[in-house]
């Protein structure tokens, strides 16, 4: 199964520089959720603005959809760190639902990341009485919650 | 190090047995030269090098654990003496 090659290549891939790590996985937000924990130095492999990990998860995702091209996304994370991030955009997204119903106009949210935007959208998704769409330009594009008519 | 640039590039590319890593080291720095099946070649530098870079990075970040300077290679010819 592909899951397990691609935690097998997670294992492997830590083993090669000593990191005897922990893995916990999970599906979350539409993707395959596989955080690292008990790292030695989180630091070097989160990178400078997440640099490393992002590119490590980069090419676990290219690894994986060679292998199964309809195989989620997976999201690479260390010691919950994006879950925790996670949790918090899935408050913003509800308290601008309760917002824009209650004020009965749109509620623009301030310019996030392409995939801390995917997290409003998929939280309000099935919402009742919201919907979402996203407005403006890379790097200032973000979410608007509005009340369906 | 040379295991972690082989378990990469053979996790991307079609012929995993065609792969040769070498490992040049000097006193700072480090170089890979990464030589794989010419069809892979693609695979492993990715659309605008976005693979590359990837694995460019993450090599990188793991010499710094032992204070390298690391850089990688990919199906390099040996340069022509004019």
């Amino acid at each position: 199964m592909v899951e397990e090659k691609v935690l097998e290549l997670v294992t492997e891939i830590f083993q090669s520089v000593g990191e005897d790590v922990r893995i916990v996985k999970g599906r979350k937000f539409d993707g395959f959720y596989v955080d690292i924990q008990n790292l030695k130095e989180p630091a070097i492999f989160i990178g400078k603005n997440g640099i490393v990990l992002r590119s490590m998860q980069y090419i676990l995702n290219v690894y994986a959809h060679r292998l199964d091209q309809n195989f989620p996304t997976i999201i690479l994370d260390v010691n919950g760190y994006k879950m925790d991030q996670f949790e918090m955009l899935k408050t913003i997204a509800i308290n601008a639902a309760l917002r824009a119903k209650r004020l009965k106009e749109p509620v623009e949210l301030k310019p996030m990341s392409a995939s801390a935007r995917r997290i409003i959208h998929i939280t309000l998704k099935n919402y009742p009485d919201v919907w979402t769409r996203s407005i403006g330009k890379e790097p200032r594009r973000r979410v608007i919650v509005d009340v369906k008519k | 190090m040379k295991e972690l640039v082989e378990i990469v590039v053979k996790a991307l590319v079609d012929n995993p047995e065609e792969v040769r890593i070498q490992e040049i080291a000097g006193e700072q720095a480090v170089i890979y030269e990464i030589k794989v099946a010419d069809s892979d070649i693609g695979k492993v530098i990715g659309k605008q090098g976005k693979t590359a870079n990837a694995l460019r990075t993450i090599v990188k970040a793991a010499a710094s654990k032992i204070g390298k300077n690391a850089s990688i290679q990919i199906n390099s010819k040996p340069k022509e003496i004019v």
